[in-house]
Formats: structure tokens, C-alpha cells, sequence
């Protein structure tokens, strides 16, 4: 597991679904059963964007990106160990 | 600013529009094709109110995602709008109800866009017409249904020869938090449009929508075993199908599709 993906599922874990009892890995699909909605898009693009360096363009934002913690660490996580 | 020949198709500068002629038949002739693919999948064929209970609006969370979107019936009433869509009609007619099996239903509707007013082009009017099919049931048949219209759609207006192109829109449909909102959306791909060539520009003439369960839960709409319904539309701006025809083909062809 890449630094990003570590840091994005303790994140999304304690952060964004807190109180939650959704167990979920770096396999689990984000927008299937609604566990992240329209305000917590925001909170894990600016999560990504800080751990980055770097600004998100919006058209980026979309599902082949984004499905799971594991997809968006692929896609944004270039030059990070 | 007009389209077609005779002045047939004729900005009146406000907004609104006027159309006569074979125009005028050819937005019916467009209405019909539309009502008789509904009809063919066995949507019930509904009449609804002219005027929309800013109720139902605010359960729809209409007021939330456009605060400024929906026309109101004079100062102060605050309770009667101009319907921004057919479908929310949809929703309150079947509010509270448990449906046995998947709903399909289909309406026309004089439709109002407080923001497009004062609109100056025939692409973009306050007033237009509007024909939705909506479908509301389980979230795998909404979507089934979904990409079932957005098909039959490319292929007659391809059919017609009408050059354009589907792809994924941007404006939001329901409440949320503004980029948030329209993020959402883009990422789960909820809304596509069918844009075709008028002239120098594009014109949006149908969208394909998934709502899931939002005016489900809103509306308490619920399936067999007690879940939410999603929902789904297809929606199609007539006005804006007969401008594309009348940009691409020009008004002889127009007149030798309906018949005169």
C-alpha cells in the first residue's frame, strides 16, 4: 500500500465517515451505496490536493478516478513513495 | 430574430417565443414521436396543472439547487409557481405511495426558467415546451431505462440525419453544495444531454437523467419492500428539436417530414 492510499483510507475512515460502521479498504467502491456525498467530495479533494501538492481540475473529477481509495492514489498519487 | 422562412419561428425578445405555420406543426409533429415511444413502453399518459405548488418545490429541493430558478405567481403568494419541469408533478402525484411494480409515465408541459428571462435567442427561451418521460422504480431498471431512451434517441436523430452528439452535462438537477453538487454529478454520471448543431452553436435538446432516491425519499415513494424509489427522465425541449431541424435542414425539409 502506496503512502497516499495509507493516508487516504485513515482519512476517509476516521474523517469523513465518522460516525460510521461501514468497514471499508482500499478496494471499496466510494459512491455506490452514497458514503460520500456532495460536501464530502470537497473534503477529499482538498485531502488529495494537500497531500499532493498539487490542484485538482475539475474535469478530472470523475468515476475511472475516483471509484476507490485505491484509484484515486494511482491516478494523483505520481512521485509520492 | 427568426428561423425558417415566413418568420415562423419568431424571439419576441422577452423570452418567449412565437411559432406558426408548418414551425408550429413541426413541434407537434416532434411531440408526437416522443409521445408514441413513451406510449409504445406503456407510460400512462398524464395532464398536469399548469401552475406548480411551490410546496411540492420545496420537497423537491428545487429551491435549494435553484434559489432563484422558478417564476412566481405574484408577490407574496409564495404558494404557486410556473413549472421549471414536468416531472416534479410526477412526484407529488405519487407521494406517499408504495408501487407494486416499476412506473412509467409521460406528460407536456409549458415549462419556465426564471433565469433564461429575459433570453434573447431561440436557443435559450424563458418559456418553452417540454415533453418528459419519467420512470420511477428500482435503481438497476432506472438506469436500464435510462440508457434504453438515451439509445432509441441517438438513433432517430440520426434517423433524421441531424448531426450532434451525446455526452455528459454539467448544470445541476437537485440540492446539494454548489461545486460539490455539480461534482457529484459529473462523477456518477447523472445527467447527459443530447446537444445537436444549430448554426454556429449547439443546442441542447434532451436530457437524460438519473435522480436515484433522491425524490424517492423526498417524496416517500417506495418499492414493494419498503425501500426508496429512484427515479429517472428523459426530458425534451421541442422548441429546441425544431430549431436544429430547421438549422440543419431548412424548412422544405421540414415541411416534407410532417406532410404538407
Amino acid at each position: 500500500m502506496s503512502t497516499l492510499e495509507a493516508r487516504l483510507l485513515q482519512f476517509v475512515r476516521s474523517d469523513l465517515l465518522r460516525p460510521s460502521d461501514v468497514t471499508i479498504d482500499e478496494d471499496t467502491y466510494l459512491f455506490d451505496d452514497g458514503l460520500i456525498d456532495s460536501l464530502k467530495i470537497l473534503l477529499l479533494i482538498a485531502f488529495v490536493e494537500v497531500e499532493t501538492g498539487r490542484m485538482i481540475p475539475d474535469r478530472d473529477v470523475v468515476m475511472s478516478h475516483f471509484r476507490t481509495i485505491r484509484t484515486i492514489a494511482r491516478r494523483f498519487g505520481d512521485g509520492l513513495a | 430574430m427568426t428561423h425558417g422562412t415566413a418568420a415562423d419561428f419568431v424571439t419576441l425578445g422577452d423570452g418567449r417565443a412565437l411559432l406558426r405555420g408548418s414551425t408550429a406543426r413541426l413541434v407537434r409533429w416532434f411531440d408526437d414521436r416522443f409521445l408514441q415511444m413513451a406510449r409504445q413502453e406503456g407510460a400512462l399518459e398524464c395532464r398536469f396543472p399548469a401552475t406548480i405548488a411551490g410546496e411540492t418545490l420545496a420537497r423537491a429541493g428545487y429551491f435549494e439547487a435553484f434559489p432563484h430558478g422558478a417564476t412566481a405567481l405574484g408577490a407574496g403568494a409564495g404558494s404557486y409557481y410556473l413549472p421549471p419541469a414536468v416531472c416534479y408533478h410526477a412526484y407529488a402525484m405519487l407521494a406517499g405511495t408504495r408501487l407494486d411494480a416499476p412506473a412509467r409515465l409521460t406528460a407536456v408541459q409549458t415549462c419556465f426558467r426564471e433565469v433564461d428571462r429575459p433570453a434573447l435567442t431561440a436557443a435559450r427561451l424563458w418559456e418553452f415546451t417540454m415533453r418528459e418521460a419519467i420512470f420511477i422504480g428500482p435503481g438497476d431498471w432506472i438506469r436500464e431505462e435510462r440508457a434504453r431512451w438515451a439509445e432509441r434517441i441517438d438513433a432517430f436523430a440520426r434517423d433524421l440525419g441531424l448531426s450532434g452528439s451525446r455526452a455528459p452535462a454539467a448544470d445541476p438537477f437537485f440540492g446539494g453544495v454548489g461545486r460539490g453538487r455539480h461534482l457529484i454529478q459529473q462523477l456518477k454520471g447523472l445527467k447527459e444531454e443530447l446537444r445537436l448543431d444549430a448554426g454556429s452553436d449547439t443546442v441542447a435538446v434532451a436530457s437524460f437523467n438519473l435522480h436515484e432516491g433522491f425524490f424517492g425519499t423526498r417524496f416517500e415513494i417506495t418499492l414493494a419492500e419498503g425501500i426508496a424509489a429512484h427515479s429517472g427522465c428523459a426530458a425534451f425541449g421541442l422548441e429546441r428539436w425544431a430549431l436544429a431541424f430547421l438549422e440543419q435542414h431548412g424548412s422544405k425539409a421540414a415541411e416534407a417530414l410532417i406532410g404538407v
